[in-house]
């Protein structure tokens, strides 16, 4: 099993009693009780802030987006259908909100990949044997390749790889078909796994010509004539 | 050769899908019984695994420090401030703010077209040739050559389009009487469709066909 498929599971708990208490904390704030929506929002504090980080791919907008998602959902709460599951309304809420984060803003630009080599020429330098930081470089590489992507492809992606939603809750998540779902990940994969080569072949190339230069002399000896 | 070709590339196609675990299980057995015979798809499906492989790295981020701190405290006070919860939804305005740029604008085409159509009716005063009272029995322009009028009053006046005088000339001629004016209306409006030009049809008139048309 992949390590996203682990992280998913270890995200999501036992979803049918998960759903059950949701339910329960819903009709509980229905009633009035704002503590109960207080708990509802500690519950899922976390898995809205990520499903916003992995669109808008910046921790402060991510918090921002999330919290505007809590208080779309409490504006909303008595149109919730109990036939769902509150976790898909809100990762619809705060997709939906995200997505439009990004357009407003326009921080999304399409990144040239091109332009990575200029990026890692000061990471080349810091590579440290520690684990941690090696993972945070990678971390780093990975989230410049998916911000390459287009915006419908990058969602469908974070929210099956990343998040580890199937098909079918993307599919309820986004409004789209389950069909455009799949399509839509295929590209994405494909797109991601071109963008991851096309980066390492240019950072190898990046290091080879540094090489390079480190091993010319800095100064020409001055002929005697 | 051709058929292996072709599997290989309906293979790849679902490589993408396969390296996620999102295919069904007849799609999955076909695309393992295909790869463990095809060393180039095998590869394919290799670096797909591997580049998706990163993106478990990404999963395990770690969530950024402090960056949930306080954060259920702000969204309730938010909640408990200002925004109106489920207990209280938000009133209907009667009329939102772009509801009268709607009215508006459609009440400017109204006018418009009003006004357009007064403009219009102006305009077409000189060549009206009835006398028929106003709005019945008037013509716009040239008469059409192809109506039943054309082998009587058109064909002798030699001209398309008739003015006062020679109405005057040809009710000499002809005896035409203003009684026998069938009303006629212009008006895009009006029930009836316009059945001639003000002038008497020619109940008798058979439609000149091309030479060749049947």
């Amino acid at each position: 099993m992949s390590p996203a498929s682990q992280t998913a599971l270890r995200r999501t708990p036992n979803v049918s009693e998960h759903t059950r208490e949701d339910h329960e904390l819903i009709r509980a704030c229905l009633a009035g009780s704002q503590e109960a929506y207080a708990s509802l929002v500690k519950r899922h504090e976390e898995r809205a802030f990520w499903a916003a980080y992995r669109v808008v791919g910046n921790a402060e907008s991510a918090r921002d987006v999330a919290q505007e998602a809590f208080v779309r959902v409490w504006r909303a709460l008595d149109r919730f259908n109990f036939s769902m599951a509150f976790t898909t309304w809100l990762y619809r809420i705060t997709v939906n909100l995200a997505i439009d984060h990004l357009r407003r803003n326009k921080r999304h630009k399409a990144v040239d990949v091109d332009a990575f080599g200029d990026g890692l020429e000061d990471q080349r330098h810091d590579q440290s044997p520690d684990w941690q930081q090696g993972n945070r470089e990678v971390a780093s590489k990975v989230r410049s390749v998916l911000e390459t992507l287009e915006e419908k492809y990058r969602t469908v992606l974070a929210l099956r790889d990343l998040e580890g939603l199937s098909s079918k809750q993307i599919s309820d998540i986004t409004g789209i078909t389950h069909a455009t779902v799949r399509w839509r990940l295929h590209v994405a994969r494909n797109q991601f796994r071109e963008n991851w080569e096309r980066m390492e072949a240019m950072t190898a190339a990046s290091l080879q010509s540094a090489r390079e230069k480190a091993k010319e002399p800095t100064a020409r000896p001055v002929e005697k004539e | 050769m051709k058929i292996r070709r072709d599997h290989c590339r309906t293979i790849r196609s679902l490589l993408p899908l396969h390296v996620g675990e999102d295919l069904d299980s007849r799609e999955r057995r076909e695309v393992d019984e295909h790869l463990q015979t095809c060393l180039s798809c095998f590869r394919e499906f290799r670096e797909l695994a591997v580049s998706r492989g990163f993106l478990g790295v990404l999963a395990e981020e770690p969530l950024p420090p402090n960056i949930l701190d306080g954060f259920t405290e702000e969204v309730m006070a938010r909640v408990a401030i200002g925004e109106k919860g489920p207990a209280a939804p938000l009133p209907k305005a009667r009329f939102p703010r772009f509801e009268w740029l709607h009215l508006a604008t459609a009440a400017a085409v109204l006018m418009a077209v009003i006004f357009g159509l007064r403009v219009y009716d102006a305009e077409i005063e000189p060549e009206t040739i009835s006398r028929a009272p106003r709005g019945e029995g008037t013509m716009i322009g040239p008469i059409p050559t192809n109506t039943p009028v054309e082998r009587s009053s058109v064909a002798r006046s030699g001209r398309s389009g008739l003015r006062g005088t020679e109405v005057d000339r040809l009710q000499d001629q002809t005896g035409w009487n203003e009684s026998r004016v069938l009303p006629v209306s212009l008006s895009p409006f009006a029930p009836s469709a316009w059945n001639g030009v003000g002038l008497v049809p020619d109940v008798n008139h058979q439609p000149r066909l091309r030479p060749g048309w049947r």
